[in-house]
């Protein structure tokens, strides 16, 4: 099913209600296979529905609909001189709706916090047919329950995104990644980065703002290789995107206290954001929500979960069994 | 309401932990709402979650509201018993259970003063030789009294949440009792929680679905230098266009706030008068932070935007004491309304920053046109607006005119596409324009959630919906 319009993916909804058939929505799936396993009758293809990008530079927002590639978003606000704050795994290829709804962060969400923080409104498809918009593009909102919220991170078990207002950010001045040894914990944060990640045996620390502050980070930083400008983008971009943990068949996301994140399997590939203590392994972890093969996941408050399910979707027709 | 329940609430929380003579009432009539009152039938203070959710289970199971509170500094009414029953008050909950530096977070009870967290921090940082100094960063105009469990049923923001987020940014665990008087922890120490978010639900649910007993929070590094950067404007247009500029510029202020002319006559009458500039129209204060070259760029940067756009003077601060004195004196402005009005209501709106100048001018015909005077400050960066509009309750009617003014200000606010509430809540003032942000099938489905947690209704009734 691929409605073109609004009015049909509500219509699409609606109909799925009465037939108690389950929907499967997705984008460009990057995550599809991904995640808690949900049973569906049909793909709610959500390709064909109208483009939206409308960025507003002076206000710092950008309101998009949620298949728009996040790439080519990111490349429309950089023309602006704005960007996302935003780097998950396998950017380039996930569209905005998928990053949302799945709530997927990289290491600078240290300082920018992660897209459900950097989500202002959104207008959905409730589960029960219902088109709805919460939030408001503001910076500051606390009319009525913050549901924008529970969308993000919900796995398109909630509501089907149609379109989102996001907080965007000026390019900064100056970037530097620097490439060093692995730190402790206590190391890393004197150092303020904005971001630091560690890869296959190596940290990166990323620094942004004016030229006066990231050469002074870079200085403290101590030994390592410097990339600055696009080289630091492009070597950060690659970093993060993690295509080679994320090809793996046996794919777990760990989250601990940072100062508790156990260290990675050995021999597996992984990718940590020792700021956070998030780290994706590539292979068996042991311990974390396993994303690939699908799996479904043990959550503390369910019935509690269960209960936001029930109104949102009465009749269980968006991805039933992926959440809770 | 009856001895035998009085005596039931003692046996959970102790004879002295229970308020429930007329005389004693009188003091929990209100909050920080002053235009809004509403009588408790009792007044109940645990010292711990099982007390707490004990005292719940005793009243859900009664059909007696419960009302949650802090210290009582809701300007929504957040606190305010509309419908009788129980008032629990978390001001025996006021333990800093843990500062846990390895993993930038504090575990704090519900009723720990917004502003006791940094104290501590900063008693630590003299302590210990530390690299890293810490803070907590949602600081609420109220800091100085407000507690957390009251910031995070409102999700209140303040100055520095141009950079830092509001209260639901900071919230990495949460524990709460939720009816029918069952304890649920929610995260922890990690950065996320996988599923539906329910902290995130939580908080800024005032009270309506569940009490939050203890909180784990997280706490931000401090950059080695702050500089503060005062610019004064002739007109309050010009000063809106430049709070935009800056922001277009690409600089990231910790935060950013302007007052107008009478918000600043107001605080340089009184005890924290920091010599702001009284001739100016308005007023804006910029923090910007990092490394000391860092921070004296930035700094440079924005002094620079606002000269190009129109300021008639810029100062960069560098005096950490002026600057304290500055800073203190914006977040003393509501407390020295007393000086140029005897009463005041104070609204909340939010709107696109780039639509200041319009929003402004609105909220001044708002008031000039009933008679009444108005006091504009404002969280800049976010487009969070508070009008202060003065009036005198020993004039009849005058009170009346100023809610009228305050509501025909929001609406306005929505209409340039914002919001009728930034951080102070919906509560029992704002219900009402609740209809005017969302239709019925939102309303709908927060009305479905509210009950599908709090079946009987009784967490904080008459809140929030209209």
């Amino acid at each position: 099913m691929r409605p073109k319009s609004v009015e049909e993916l509500v219509g699409a909804v609606v109909e799925a209600n009465r037939l108690r058939a389950r929907l499967f929505p997705t984008c460009l799936g990057s995550k599809a296979g991904m995640g808690p396993p949900a049973a569906y009758d049909e793909l709610l293809e959500l390709t064909s529905m109208p483009r939206v990008v409308e960025v507003d530079e002076e206000e710092m927002v950008v309101k998009v609909s949620a298949c728009y590639p996040a790439a080519s978003l990111q490349e429309e606000l950089a023309k602006r001189g704005r960007r996302l704050a935003m780097d998950p795994p396998l950017f380039t290829r996930s569209s905005i709706g998928g990053i949302i709804a799945t709530n997927f962060y990289g290491p600078m969400a240290y300082r920018y916090m992660t897209p459900r923080d950097q989500l202002l409104s959104v207008r959905a498809v409730t589960g029960g047919g219902q088109l709805v918009k919460f939030g408001a593009p503001v910076m500051k909102d606390v009319a009525g329950y913050n549901l924008k919220r529970l969308l993000a991170g919900s796995w398109g078990t909630l509501a089907v995104i149609v379109e989102v207002f996001l907080r965007i950010y000026a390019l900064p001045e100056a970037v530097a990644v620097v490439e060093t040894d692995p730190k402790p914990l206590g190391d890393v944060r004197k150092l303020l980065p904005t971001a630091a990640l560690e890869k296959d045996g190596r940290l990166y620390l990323r620094f942004e703002g004016t030229a006066a502050e990231v050469e002074y980070r870079v200085a403290k930083a101590g030994r390592g290789e410097v990339y600055y400008g696009a080289d630091a983008e492009a070597l950060w971009r690659s970093a993060t995107e993690a295509i080679d943990v994320f090809s793996s068949d046996v794919v777990y996301r760990v989250v601990a206290p940072p100062a508790q994140l156990p260290p990675p399997p050995s021999g597996a590939r992984y990718v940590k954001y020792p700021l956070l203590g998030v780290m994706y392994v590539g292979g068996e972890a042991g311990v974390g929500y396993r994303l690939k093969p699908p799996q479904k996941w043990q959550l503390p408050n369910a019935d509690l979960m269960a209960r936001i399910k029930q109104v949102f979707d009465p009749n269980g027709v968006l991805a039933p069994g992926r959440l809770p | 309401m009856d001895l035998s329940f009085i005596k039931r609430l003692e046996e959970v929380v102790g004879r002295g932990g229970v308020l429930y003579r007329e005389v004693d009432l009188l003091v929990y009539e209100s909050d920080g709402t002053l235009a809004l009152r509403g009588r408790a039938d009792a007044v109940v203070f645990p010292r711990s979650v099982e007390e707490m959710a004990k005292v719940v289970e005793l009243a859900y199971s009664h059909g007696v509201p419960i009302v949650g509170r802090g210290s009582g500094t809701s300007l929504s009414g957040g606190a305010v018993a509309v419908k009788g029953g129980i008032v629990i008050s978390t001001a025996r909950m006021n333990k800093i259970i843990e500062v846990d530096l390895a993993n930038e977070v504090a575990v704090v009870q519900a009723g720990v003063i917004n502003d006791w967290i940094n104290a501590y921090l900063s008693r630590l940082g003299y302590q210990y030789p530390i690299d890293l100094g810490y803070q907590y960063m949602a600081d609420p105009g109220s800091q100085r009294v407000s507690t957390i469990g009251g910031n995070i049923a409102h999700n209140s923001g303040g100055v520095k949440c141009f950079k830092y987020g509001v209260t639901v940014n900071q919230l990495r665990g949460l524990t709460v009792v939720i009816p029918p008087g069952e304890v649920r922890r929610i995260g922890g120490k990690e950065f996320e929680q996988p599923g539906y978010d329910l902290i995130g639900l939580v908080a800024g649910s005032e009270g309506t679905l569940a009490l939050v007993a203890e909180a784990v929070v997280r706490i931000t590094p401090l950059y080695e230098a702050t500089l503060t950067i005062l610019a004064s404007f002739k007109d309050l247009y010009t000063a809106g266009r430049a709070v935009s500029a800056v922001i277009a510029s690409g600089a990231m202020p910790v935060a950013m706030e302007l007052m107008d002319k009478l918000a600043v006559e107001a605080v340089e009458s009184g005890p924290y008068a920091a010599g702001l500039p009284r001739d100016a129209e308005a007023v804006l204060l910029i923090q910007v932070e990092g490394s000391p070259p860092g921070a004296a760029a930035e700094a440079d940067k924005v002094a620079k935007v606002l000269r190009e756009a129109g300021a008639a003077q810029v100062e960069i601060v560098d005096d950490p004491n002026r600057a304290a004195r500055l800073w203190a004196a914006r977040k003393q402005a509501f407390g020295a309304m007393g000086f140029v009005g005897p009463n005041y209501v104070v609204e909340d709106g939010t709107i696109p920053r780039k639509r200041l100048a319009e929003a402004l001018a609105i909220a001044r015909s708002a008031a000039a046109k009933r008679g009444l005077r108005v006091a504009n400050v404002f969280h800049a960066g976010d487009g969070n607006l508070h009008p202060l509009i003065l009036y005198d309750e020993r004039k009849p009617g005058e009170r009346e005119k100023a809610i009228e003014a305050g509501e025909e200000i929001l609406e306005a606010c929505v209409e340039l596409g914002g919001t009728i509430t930034g951080e102070h809540g919906v509560g029992y003032m704002k219900k009402r324009l609740l209809a005017k942000m969302y239709g019925e099938a939102e309303i709908g489905i927060m009305k479905a959630i509210k009950a599908s947690f709090d079946p009987r209704g009784l967490l904080n009734p008459g809140k929030i919906f209209p």
